[in-house]
């Protein structure tokens, strides 16, 4: 159990998982994957926290654990040995817009893990580029054709077969 | 950014939501975690330096997969049933009918024959995660309801004969590609990851293969000369490109859209005809301003490739950069840039295309004209939606209209 000189860490963690978990699941799509994402980047977080007085920005700091821990995951391919290694999950609510939020979120989980991370901090979370190439560890430059390449990727997704042309409307 | 960039990315905020349930991160736990690892962390650091050797992670076991099997092929799909004529010259005049759906109406098209008898689609989604589909046949007005095993199940082709052809999820990141014959469901012969996209009416079928199933974004093209047969890797351009095949023409020629491995490379149309020895890569046509950056195939009938060609522009109009249809006449290799402008969709057997056209309606490009189609009687809200099919001589098309939470499967009839 955590002690009293954790409680600075918990209080921390606690008011930082909604966003970290809507980050998790924006990157994996999968409600399962993205709270082992969130678990780990808590675990890494608390074998640093007795130094983390260095570090600057904090939620910046986390945000990039989880967002390395993630790309790292997709390279390893230790996600395939979980059971929850299966296709890309959507939010059960009757809302608008079921079957687009489906077929977005399967055709975000076809874009190579780099360019859909850079796809999800830029437009899910509205990081700007410089912030988006140190979460990474990139250059700028680096971002904005990943991004480019992200969003014609979307784009051949979207409009191959799947769904079409919801376009000119919110031009 | 490009406005159709903007497009997508507005799109993709659709997603900023947090998963549903309750979180199970477990931050006691998390702490456990983190002090057994400083512990191991500090013993391990004593037993290398004691030892000298390096720790070797070992490979996890490769996780069982579900191999069954295809069943054994029942006899040859039934010839199909007599068409009604059509009746004079093309006029453009169309009506638009919502396809019964038993139960939930809610359900799109996804595909269909050269001769708009048959029809596939699918459900909205049910389930947990919500990525469960029903799939639906239609045959004219007759629907068939079919459950394909996986999730993300969906329908992309079907021949005259009603055999069609699809992909889902299976259980673990790979895909499963599927043939289905009077309603039974068919496995393709395996391939380990892999999806089928079109059938013509010999019953070849296209697809692709994943290259690594947890990188379903690198794919091969494969052919299946049937639903009994194992795929073959279709010859490549060159030795690092990747893509797909989206059609197979009724005399045997493949279209696959492809790049070439290089991510600054575009999309690019790639053909092999039957009997020819390499695939060919289609040049990029030309369209107002100079030639194309990007072609992306949408379909491949009558010896006519159809797509979208994009041009980027440093100044980009209010309208976004224009999406020309363009159709390629695989008999001389020119290709033709259509009027007006075309956001996906599909082309038929005379090299027309139909998807959404200007002003964001559905629509109809023919070489000489451009018509618009309706919506059925009584369709409130809005026109967004896709068209799926379109047959050969124009006069039947099938897609999907949306609007709010609606999503309906919608047959245009055209004389």
């Amino acid at each position: 159990m955590p002690d009293a000189s954790d409680q600075e860490y918990v209080d921390y963690v606690t008011a930082r998982l909604p966003a970290l978990r809507r980050l998790a699941y924006g990157l994996c799509g999968d409600r399962d994957q993205a709270d082992d994402l969130v678990q780990e980047t808590a675990t890494r977080l608390y074998l640093r926290w007795a130094r983390i007085g260095e570090v600057e920005q904090l939620d910046a700091y986390v945000r990039t654990v989880l967002v390395r821990h993630f790309l790292d995951t997709r390279r390893r391919g230790w996600w395939r040995v979980h059971l929850f290694g299966g296709p890309p999950d959507v939010r059960s609510t009757e809302d608008r817009g079921v079957e687009e939020r489906t077929v977005l979120r399967d055709a975000l989980a076809q874009v190579p893990p780099r360019q859909r991370t850079v796809l999800v901090l830029r437009f899910l979370h509205d990081l700007p580029v410089e912030e988006v190439a140190r979460t990474l560890g990139c250059s700028p430059g680096t971002v904005k054709s990943q991004t480019s390449h992200g969003l014609a990727a979307m784009r051949r997704l979207l409009g191959d077969r799947e769904l079409a042309g919801r376009t000119g409307k919110e031009r | 950014m490009r406005t159709d960039d903007e497009h997508v990315a507005n799109r993709l905020r659709w997603l900023d939501d947090e998963p549903a349930g309750p979180p199970r991160i477990d931050l006691p736990g998390a702490i456990r975690e983190a002090r057994r690892r400083r512990r191991n962390r500090r013993v391990a650091a004593a037993g290398l330096a004691a030892l000298g050797v390096l720790a070797v992670a070992a490979l996890p076991a490769a996780l069982g997969e579900d191999r069954r099997a295809a069943p054994a092929p029942a006899a040859s799909p039934s010839p199909s049933l007599p068409l009604p004529e059509p009746t004079g010259p093309w006029q453009g005049v169309c009506t638009a009918t919502l396809l019964p759906v038993p139960g939930d109406p809610r359900a799109a098209v996804t595909g269909g024959d050269p001769d708009g008898r048959w029809l596939v689609g699918r459900r909205a989604p049910q389930g947990q995660g919500r990525t469960d589909f029903g799939l639906l046949i239609w045959e004219g007005d007759q629907v068939r309801e079919v459950e394909m095993p996986g999730s993300m199940q969906k329908l992309t082709d079907v021949n005259r004969a009603g055999l069609a052809v699809g992909s889902s999820w299976g259980a673990g990141r790979e895909q499963r590609a599927w043939a289905v014959r009077d309603g039974e469901v068919i496995g393709l012969p395996v391939v380990t990851s892999g999806g089928a996209t079109a059938v013509n009416d010999a019953g070849r079928i296209v697809g692709y293969r994943n290259l690594v199933p947890e990188k379903p974004w690198i794919q091969r093209p494969v052919v299946w000369d049937s639903y009994r047969s194992r795929p073959v890797d279709l010859p490549l351009p060159g030795p690092k490109w990747e893509g797909t095949a989206i059609d197979i023409d009724e005399d045997g020629t493949i279209l696959a859209t492809m790049t070439d491995g290089h991510p600054d490379k575009p999309t690019r149309a790639v053909v092999w005809r039957p009997g020819a020895a390499r695939p060919e890569v289609l040049p990029l046509p030309r369209v107002p301003g100079g030639k194309a950056d990007r072609f992306m195939p949408l379909s491949l009938a009558g010896g006519w490739v159809t797509g979208t060609a994009e041009r980027d522009t440093e100044v980009v109009p209010r309208s976004g950069i224009p999406s020309y249809p363009v159709r390629i006449n695989l008999r001389t290799g020119q290709a033709e840039v259509l009027k007006g402008v075309l956001w996906a969709g599909t082309g038929n057997g005379q090299g027309w295309l139909a998807g959404w056209v200007s002003d964001d309606v559905p629509g109809v490009i023919t070489d000489t004209r451009s018509v618009r189609l309706p919506v059925p009687d009584g369709w409130r809200g809005e026109r967004q939606g896709e068209v799926t099919s379109f047959s050969d001589d124009g006069r039947v098309l099938g897609g999907k209209l949306e609007s709010d939470d609606q999503v309906r499967p919608v047959r245009w009839t055209c004389r």
